[in-house]
């Protein structure tokens, strides 16, 4: 049981944590945020193991996780 | 569910300037997390350049003195001769402390100084638009021209140089580019800080970081650009560790 | 009463630096400078809680003494001729950031290289302009081995009181000059003023970060620095005035120029001449009173001396003169060696 949160406002839409999930979990909004970018979302948690790695990449520390 | 990544504490939520991609705030964040680990937040002194990093202000809470381009080393220097019990830091660019500030940095590294040099990598002047560095890799295009062996010269390894001088404690490099690169710098962060305060001797990291706008790459193509362009010139690891 | 001693200019003013509570050293050599420098790293070292660094260069001594003056020890640097120009971008962010220090300029022939005799050519540099950006060091322009050793006492007081760079302006010749100096008793280094705003990084302490450039903060910080020069101008200028009560001829000179210029007035006094001299201590503050207010009827010339070509000190007398109906004229000579007491004697009797 893990999950992520997402500042969506902070993110910038580099992208840099979608190639960081080793299960490809993440993917970029069709929707947008107040600055104009898309921002990143995990559709489904069920798969997510809390491993840390797309926030430990992420350089503008959107992310937050649970596990 | 419980809490097992975020913001550390002495970092905050406020957004900052820097470009998608920037690979800048992650190196700030492993300093945070590792003078927290350390207990040195707030006993530590960290001379701020002219540069990029300048984008992270008010985004973490460490004392700061603010330096000119190119002296952060020579500012700590003073800091860490008054305050020898302080936690002595310098951040800086390549453009920064290895080209106009490149006598400050070596020096201070030579004379064994009690402070850590944190330098970020990214082969060019980001702040001001593009230029080519010391850094610049033979072949990569600056707003001030493309960099060529026979008249630019070559990309200054400041690393592997420092690494040679007797007075050093420590001196390494890391990426910023795969969360395991970073797991890594982090390592060899803790490794640099700790030889300053452990052992009182001069520490010295690079970090390789991404600047996807004056690359001209796009944010997730840069690791792929990186693996073929810069680690080659630029080795990871440590080039001399007194652990 | 303290005992004097034999002392050369440049070892009194080190030595009055370590009495004043001076914690921090950074220099690079330079004649005429170099005792300064090396008198202190033969006692710095091994004093507790001081440190001797000898810089790369004048640009990282500079910045050196701007981080330890920031992180709360009271600081100097000495040079001299280019290695005053290379410390121009430090002094700039000590001013910008209001980092108090001590900087000495033993003045040598410029510009350039230019030579190792005295001169007093860093005059405009000085007091107009220590680097980019626009703002003022207290300058003070000793004449003597005394006073040089006074000033610098007094001058880490005025540099931590008003948070700026203040100069002591000497030059090859009182630099070297040995004479009988009284000096003052050593002070405790944990009895000086404290310094609230330094980066000390103290966990209790606020997290200050002393940096310019703030928009915010920055027009409001121009203004109070303003009233401070304000300030100086209206209290804190100082001046001499020797055999001036009945003068009728009057020369306007600084530093050593006028200690020479006064053997002169003396001889053309036992002459019978009516002559005086007007000695600014501090050249910036620039005693304008002391010219503003000559008595047009009484005075009937007034001439500047000095060490440096072009003139500079001069235009400062004529903006100070503003426009009273005193004849004023220049002798001035860069270069070379220091104005002689014939030579400026020979200068004055054309004016009688």
């Amino acid at each position: 049981m893990a999950k992520i949160e997402v500042n969506k406002e902070k993110c910038k839409a580099c992208e840099l944590c979608l190639a960081a999930c080793p299960l490809g979990l993440l993917r970029m909004s069709r929707e947008f945020n107040s600055f104009g970018d898309h921002y990143c979302e995990q559709p489904d948690s069920s798969k997510c193991t809390g491993c840390t790695l797309c926030a430990i990449m992420c350089p503008d520390m959107v992310i937050t996780v649970y596990k | 569910m419980e809490k097992v990544f975020g913001i550390p504490e002495g970092m905050n939520d406020k957004k900052t300037a820097f470009c998608p991609g920037c690979t800048h705030m992650t190196a700030y964040r492993l300093i945070v997390e590792c003078l927290n680990e350390l207990g040195e937040r707030d006993n530590a002194i960290l001379c701020r350049p002219i540069g990029c990093s300048l984008n992270a202000d008010g985004s973490f809470d460490i004392h700061t003195i603010q330096s000119m381009h190119g002296r952060a080393s020579a500012v700590a220097t003073g800091v860490s001769r008054m305050n020898p019990t302080k936690t002595v830091m310098s951040y800086q660019g390549d453009g920064d402390a290895i080209s106009i500030g490149v006598a400050e940095t070596l020096y201070a590294a030579n004379r064994g100084e009690k402070m850590t040099a944190i330098v970020i990598n990214n082969q060019i002047y980001g702040m001001t638009g593009g230029q080519m560095s010391p850094t610049t890799l033979i072949g990569q295009r600056s707003t001030t021209g493309v960099r060529r062996a026979d008249d630019t010269g070559y990309p200054l390894r400041f690393a592997e140089w420092l690494g040679q001088l007797e007075a050093p404690g420590y001196v390494a490099r890391a990426a910023l580019y795969t969360p395991k690169d970073i797991m890594q710098a982090k390592k060899f962060l803790l490794k640099a800080l700790r030889c300053q305060k452990e052992l009182g001797r001069y520490s010295y990291i690079e970090f390789l970081s991404f600047c996807p706008t004056n690359w001209g790459v796009q944010p997730k193509d840069c690791l792929k650009y990186c693996q073929e362009n810069v680690l080659p010139v630029f080795p990871v690891g440590e080039f001399k560790s007194c652990f | 009463m303290a005992k004097k001693e034999v002392m050369q200019g440049n070892e009194a003013l080190a030595e009055s630096a370590l009495r004043a509570g001076c914690r921090f050293f950074a220099g690079y050599p330079i004649t005429p400078q170099t005792e300064i420098t090396e008198y202190l790293a033969a006692k710095m070292n091994d004093m507790p809680d001081r440190a001797f660094v000898q810089g790369e260069s004048e640009l990282a001594s500079i910045n050196m003494v701007y981080g330890a003056s920031g992180s709360g020890a009271r600081a100097m640097t000495a040079t001299a001729g280019q290695g005053l120009a290379l410390m121009a971008e430090g002094m700039s962010q000590l001013a910008d950031a209001q980092v108090p220090a001590v900087i000495v300029d033993v003045q040598r022939g410029g510009p350039g290289n230019g030579g190792t005799a005295p001169s007093q050519g860093d005059y405009n540099f000085v007091t107009k302009s220590l680097g980019h950006g626009g703002f003022h060091a207290f300058v003070f322009g000793p004449s003597t081995v005394q006073e040089t050793a006074d000033m610098v006492y007094e001058a880490f007081d005025i540099a931590d009181e008003y948070r700026c760079v203040v100069m002591i302006m000497t030059d090859g010749m009182l630099g070297h000059l040995i004479e009988s100096v009284e000096l003052k008793p050593y002070r405790d280094l944990k009895a000086l003023p404290p310094r609230p705003w330094t980066e000390k990084g103290n966990p209790e302490g606020r997290k200050l970060q002393i940096c310019g450039g703030q928009p915010d903060i920055e027009l409001e910080k121009a203004r109070r620095i303003e009233k401070i020069y304000e300030k100086w101008e209206r209290e804190l200028a100082r001046v001499e005035h020797f055999m001036t009560d009945d003068a009728e001829v009057i020369l306007a000179a600084w530093g050593t120029v006028a200690r020479t210029a006064k053997t002169a007035i003396r001889k053309l006094r036992a002459e019978g001449h009516k002559i005086g001299l007007i000695r600014p201590i501090t050249i910036y503050p620039f005693p304008v009173a002391a010219f503003a207010e000559l008595d047009e009827k009484r005075v009937r010339h007034l001439i500047t001396m000095e060490n440096a070509t072009p003139a500079q000190f001069h235009l400062d007398v004529k903006a100070a003169l503003g426009g009273k109906p005193i004849p004023l004229s220049t002798y001035h000579r860069g270069m070379g060696s220091e104005l002689s007491v014939e030579e400026i004697e020979e200068q004055l009797r054309g004016l009688l």
